[in-house]
């Protein structure tokens, strides 16, 4: 394989990372790291630090439609990055105490459980009321959002906000402790616990990615993990990627969204148990 | 779709916190579309540079075995992990320091994305909101500022 073709393929893994992951509320993280590593046979240093910058690419590339199409909540999103930005901060800090291999094992459980929780929850169209958030209501954190799927302006409230406020500096920890995307953890907290229509919750999910990786991208930098030759192919694959995968997401029914979701974290949560396991 | 489609968010709740995010969306998807744009073009324009200026990356197969295992200056290139070192790479026309500097530039976007909210709700008086971006801004900042 030639410099050129190596050009040429990590765009391409790029591309498909940046569609799946602006339609999932994910980084493609999840797909640029075993391309690199299993496929590809690189370091894995080099692919968290590849992985790290298509985050942020998806994230940028997506956010643009789903704030400007109001389909991304920002309030909810500016408010839940306190928790997941402090989070990742902390992960930083603990990767160097704890083992990871245990780490692998947990998340890799409360993945697949997440995952299964969300397939499940199929009566989308009538979500039970939500109990009552004070929180929610003071910062102004209810919506609404146009859903092309069903022709009309759909409107939602906002529940336990707290709950999800303490997910979020999870889903920030385990994302600086092993430099994965924890659009994973974020999706699920959003949908299962705060009640919020699965499109807002991957949108807004893509919207918050892009600064938890910023808050360990210099980390990863300074390193010399992000490589130019290998992070900027990526990076431009997924720039074009998201912005076809956002264009998607108003037109996809629901329940499809939610059932591809599903299928994507049971395969990472799997990915993840193998790691703790051998 | 209906035609109150266009009133966006918060519709039937709060309408000032509605007010606030109709006038920001337009602002923040802007600021995010510039990043995207500029910083796209700078790496695409670095990777041009590096396979037009290095024959010795362009030709060498060698390149790739060495960058998988994680050499990371295939054919003699160098990767700056300084900020200082990428602006002097490309002063002297480093295709690969101009690949990090349109990287950084990406890293940079969400950053910016979130200063704009800060200047967004203060100008809305939101005060709560301008409290919390503050502190995602300064985590953000702190963060980089400690790694590097």
């Amino acid at each position: 394989m030639s410099p050129l073709e190596l050009t040429l393929v990590l765009f391409a893994v790029g591309a498909v990372g940046g569609w799946l992951g602006a339609l999932l509320g994910l980084g493609g993280g999840f797909i640029v790291v075993p391309a690199l590593t299993l496929v590809l046979g690189m370091n894995i240093r080099l692919a968290i630090g590849a992985s790290i910058v298509a985050v942020i690419a998806t994230s940028s590339g997506a956010a643009v439609a789903y704030v400007r199409d109001h389909i991304a909540n920002m309030r909810i999103g500016m408010f839940l990055e306190m928790a997941t930005s402090t989070g990742a901060v902390t992960g930083a800090f603990l990767g160097s105490i704890l083992v990871p291999r245990v780490l692998y094992v947990i998340f890799a459980v409360a993945l697949g459980q997440s995952a299964i929780a969300v397939a499940r929850r199929k009566s989308f169209e009538h979500r039970p009321a939500q109990p009552p958030d004070p929180l929610a209501d003071s910062l102004g954190l209810h919506g609404s959002y146009p859903d092309a799927a069903r022709g009309r302006v759909v409107t939602y409230r906002v529940a336990r906000t707290k709950i999800g406020l303490l997910l979020m500096y999870v889903a920030g920890t385990v994302s600086g402790l092993l430099g994965v995307g924890s659009g994973t953890l974020k999706v699920p907290a959003m949908d299962l616990a705060m009640g919020l229509p699965i499109k807002v919750s991957t949108a807004t999910s893509n919207f918050m990615i892009g600064v938890t990786a910023a808050a360990s991208a210099g980390v990863y930098f300074e390193r010399g993990d992000v490589n130019p030759l290998i992070s900027a192919p990526v990076a431009l694959g997924v720039l074009v990627g998201a912005l076809g995968g956002a264009r998607l997401l108003s037109g996809i029914d629901p329940r499809r969204l939610r059932a591809l979701f599903a299928i994507v974290v049971f395969a990472v949560a799997l990915d993840m148990l193998v790691k703790g396991v051998t | 779709m209906e035609p109150d489609q266009k009133l966006g968010p918060g519709q039937s709740t709060d309408s000032a916190s509605e007010r606030t995010i109709r006038r920001l969306a337009p602002a923040v998807s802007g600021v995010l579309r510039v990043g995207v744009v500029i910083s796209s073009s700078v790496i695409a324009a670095g990777v041009a540079l590096t396979f037009v200026s290095s024959a010795s990356y362009t030709s060498a197969r060698r390149a790739v075995p060495q960058l998988r295992r994680g050499v990371l200056h295939p054919a003699g290139l160098h990767a700056p992990r300084t900020v200082a070192a990428v602006v002097n790479g490309v002063g002297h026309g480093d295709g690969p320091a101009l690949v990090m500097l349109g990287l950084l530039l990406l890293i940079a976007t969400p950053v910016l994305r979130v200063a704009v909210s800060t200047i967004g709700f203060a100008l809305d008086h939101d005060t709560r909101f301008v409290l919390i971006t503050l502190v995602v801004l300064a985590v953000l900042v702190g963060s980089f500022a400690i790694a590097t």
